[in-house]
């Protein structure tokens, strides 16, 4: 029970080239520098792009397969897709964002009170926080019963503690969804904090060596890492993985 | 007082243009809002063609095209055994192809404003093009599709050029509000012109303001 991607696209200034897969429970972090292609991938998994070549193949159905002409459309993939910014429809409530698209309406209630949302149901999307929005919009993925979970950048519009609150509800999310997730960042702190494996990226190619670069860079300059962030958990983390 | 009669004609080819227009127009807007296809800038010149041409030469055209040796024309008469031209129902034709681009404008506009990511998480959601544009597109547009209805409706009541090429003027028939003044006129019935253009004044001034206090609520 595993997605595999293996795909190929052209891009304006690089190919992008990745193959890798993500098992069930599994959340595989793509992380790397700007316009490195982490976006294009998780859309070319939503079905939003199509790759030049390639297989997009989830436990044994095939999504995508360019050399027999396959294409199965998004509405069909059943993934969730947490986009960067919120994507919650302006002309709905909470509740009916949530509803939209749920598998079983009475997922709705119970998502949105484990996120500690229920309260703005009536609520429309701009008249609650970023990390409320956002909350809702990971809710609405959720209650469609995702076979895939796709975020991308889903909490880089956010300031520094509702991030680190996101990112610790993530996590223990995590352990109780039994599903492959593909998490997009470009901060390392989350990358280490969340990921059970982390992809980097460099102008659409994997390189493992960046990410390696990075970590010695944190570890050996004091700069980057201040007094209060090494008291974090993430940062026992970040100290741990690196020395290994 | 027989201007009523132009008035009526006029409000009623008005209604009807706006009505037909905004369920016609949607879906060309959506489609050159969103589709990439060879000949995209070709089809969005033709429908704005009206925008630029000549009332009268659009009517010229509209005319051989609809009258009895034309295409539209033979069909016409062919399923209703009636003429197209000088009637009613061919001036709510002409009509249609005048005031399309005013109704597809403003869509288009409306419709490329919407945020992407969202039309695309409907998809994602398992939402079809369909519905994603019924669900999601239009209720999200819908200052812009009231404007598009606005702008067909003050404009076709303005109409003259192209109905009086396409349905002279009938009285009764096509003998719209327009035609009645600039026939007044002529014949140097100067309070009846005047009637008939304050009343159309007042309409569009009142349409104007309507305009501006929903787009106050809307914020």
């Amino acid at each position: 029970m595993k997605l595999d991607v293996q795909i190929r696209k052209t891009l304006a200034n690089f190919d992008l080239e990745v193959s890798f897969s993500a098992r069930m429970g599994e959340l595989k972090v793509i992380t790397g520098p700007s316009g490195a292609g982490k976006t294009t991938i998780v859309r070319m998994i939503a079905g939003l792009e199509r790759p030049d070549e390639g297989t997009i193949t989830y436990n044994g159905e095939t999504w995508v397969d360019t050399k027999r002409g396959l294409f199965l459309p998004p509405q069909k993939r059943r993934v969730g897709y947490v986009f960067q910014e919120y994507t919650l429809f302006p002309h709905m409530n909470v509740y009916r964002n949530i509803a939209f698209a749920a598998f079983d309406e009475e997922d709705v209630e119970r998502l949105m009170k484990v996120f500690d949302i229920w309260p703005l149901r009536d609520q429309k999307p701009d008249r609650i926080s970023g990390g409320e929005r956002q909350r809702a919009a990971i809710c609405q993925n959720l209650a469609r019963r995702p076979r895939v979970l796709l975020l991308d950048e889903p909490f880089s519009a956010l300031d520094g503690e509702i991030r680190r609150k996101l990112r610790h509800e993530l996590k223990a999310l995590k352990e109780q969804l039994s599903l492959p997730m593909i998490h997009v960042t470009h901060d390392l702190s989350e990358a280490l904090f969340l990921g059970d494996e982390i992809l980097s990226l460099v102008k659409g190619k994997i390189a493992q060596d960046w990410l390696e670069h990075q970590l010695r860079e944190i570890a050996e300059n004091g700069a980057w890492i201040s007094k209060g962030w090494r008291k974090t958990s993430e940062d026992s983390v970040v100290s741990s993985r690196s020395r290994s | 007082m027989n201007f009523w009669v132009p008035l009526y004609l006029s409000g009623k080819l008005a209604l009807m243009t706006t009505v037909i227009l905004v369920m016609v127009a949607a879906p060309f807007a959506y489609f050159l809002t969103f589709s990439r296809f060879r000949g995209k800038s070709l089809c969005d010149a033709l429908i704005n063609l009206p925008l630029v041409l000549p009332p009268t030469v659009l009517g010229f055209y509209l005319l051989i095209v609809m009258g009895p040796k034309g295409f539209l024309g033979r069909l016409w008469g062919w399923l209703t055994d009636s003429s197209l031209v000088f009637s009613f129902s061919g001036i709510l034709l002409a009509s249609l192809v005048y005031s399309l681009p005013f109704a597809v404008q403003p869509m288009k506009a409306a419709f490329a404003k919407v945020d992407r990511r969202l039309l695309e998480s409907a998809h994602v959601l398992g939402l079809s093009s369909i519905s994603t544009f019924f669900r999601v597109l239009l209720p999200n547009t819908v200052s812009g599709i009231a404007a598009s209805a606005i702008l067909v409706f003050v404009h076709t009541l303005g109409e003259f050029g192209v109905i009086l090429m396409v349905g002279g003027s009938i009285p009764g028939q096509t003998k719209v509000a327009s035609i009645a003044i600039y026939e007044a006129v002529e014949a140097l019935r100067y309070w009846e012109a005047g009637m008939i253009s304050l009343i159309l004044l007042i309409i569009c001034y009142a349409v104007l303001i309507m305009v501006n206090v929903l787009s106050e609520k809307r914020g």
